[in-house]
């Protein structure tokens, strides 16, 4: 390194560089190529934050969805009905599907729903302050219905064996 | 020579959701410029998805994150950390990415400058490579702060986990190494470019 050189120019402000300015002027164009890479358009950057959401929740974990390719959930339309049929056998489709609905999250499949179909349920529930508490109390009664259900069958099941054996 | 602008609304917290989306909106460039710069041979899906990654956690953090731009590139490190130690673990993939021009030196984006620009390409070629030589702490430091939204020594600090002091030796020595490697006629040539680009 030359002491010639070492120095900032004359004619600059402290700590002013004209590699500093160059350097600031290669960063932008930098950022153009990545933006004519990646894209900038709204509803892809809307489908971007979607997907970031959903990884920010601890639930993502368990999801079928979790290896997923965003853009088949978030972007390709046509793709809406396989990954709702995905949705189908997930283990937390009702946090996914509350999660979505309280953050009011527009884009793509979430817990099985459309993003029409979930601003078609808001419309039509305006009134509910919690999806997460709502949808988890529905999803507490429908397991003990299925459960007193079991029950009763195991019970029917064990009188006509009872029946059976009395008969014998 | 701080050189950082105190104007930054993202030198401060992260409150709300909506903060966080205008935040992500301004800064998602960056944030894969930034990882595209440390791990050239990534692909563009393994960048996406360390940035969704530092994205997250720093969204999973929305109200509790005082300086959003140092959160947000402390976390990129530490995820791009993460990703290189899971791929030096994993099994080789079956069809390894193709290695991939930098994005920093990447002709495709020089083409996009205006034409009256074109004749200085080589010279922010001849910039761009020099600051590539520069040790990783220095580039890191001084990338930092000469961007065109310049973090303060503080913000700094957090990402490198150093000192302000230290951050404004890394940046001085980047400067003096980056002015060592050309002449005073080059410097001088490349002060007339800086006005005209300014």
């Amino acid at each position: 390194m030359s002491d010639k050189t070492s120095q900032p120019m004359a004619g600059n402000p402290p700590g002013s560089d004209p590699l500093d300015d160059l350097y600031r002027f290669i960063e932008s164009d930098l950022l153009g190529a990545l933006a004519h890479r990646y894209g900038t358009n709204q509803e892809q950057v809307d489908a971007e934050l979607a997907w970031i959401k959903r990884r920010s929740w601890p639930w993502v974990a368990h999801g079928v969805c979790r290896t997923a390719d965003h853009a088949r959930l978030f972007m390709q339309r046509e793709s809406e009905d396989r990954a709702k049929a995905a949705c189908m056998s997930c283990p937390v489709r009702t946090e996914c599907l509350a999660d979505a609905l309280d953050n009011h999250i527009q884009f793509g499949v979430w817990g099985g729903m459309t993003e029409r179909e979930r601003r078609a349920l808001l419309r039509r529930r305006p009134t509910v302050e919690s999806w997460r508490a709502l949808l988890e109390k529905a999803r507490a009664e429908h397991e003990r219905a299925l459960a007193i259900a079991a029950q009763r069958t195991q019970r029917h099941i064990r009188e006509h064996q009872e029946d059976r054996n009395d008969a014998s | 020579m701080t050189g950082a602008t105190p104007k930054d609304r993202w030198a401060g917290p992260v409150r709300t959701g909506e903060d966080f989306e205008r935040f992500y909106v301004e800064y998602r460039l960056r944030a894969l410029a930034w990882i595209h710069r440390k791990q050239h041979s990534w692909d563009d899906a393994t960048c996406q998805d360390v940035a969704a990654d530092a994205w997250a956690a720093l969204y999973a953090n929305v109200g509790r994150i005082e300086r959003a731009r140092a959160y947000l590139f402390r976390t990129l490190n530490a995820k791009i950390t993460d990703e290189g130690r899971r791929r030096r673990a994993g099994p080789e993939p079956e069809h390894p990415p193709t290695e991939r021009a930098d994005p920093w030196a990447d002709p495709e984006g020089l083409a996009l400058l205006p034409a009256v620009l074109a004749q200085i390409r080589a010279e922010l070629h001849e910039v761009l490579v020099a600051v590539h030589d520069l040790p990783e702490t220095l580039q890191d430091a001084y990338l930092l702060r000469v961007g065109s939204q310049p973090l303060t020594s503080a913000e700094i600090a957090e990402v490198l986990e150093c000192s302000p002091a230290a951050v404004d030796v890394r940046v001085a020595r980047a400067r003096a190494q980056l002015r060592g490697r050309f002449s005073a006629e080059r410097l001088a040539h490349f002060e007339k470019i800086a006005r005209r680009t300014g």
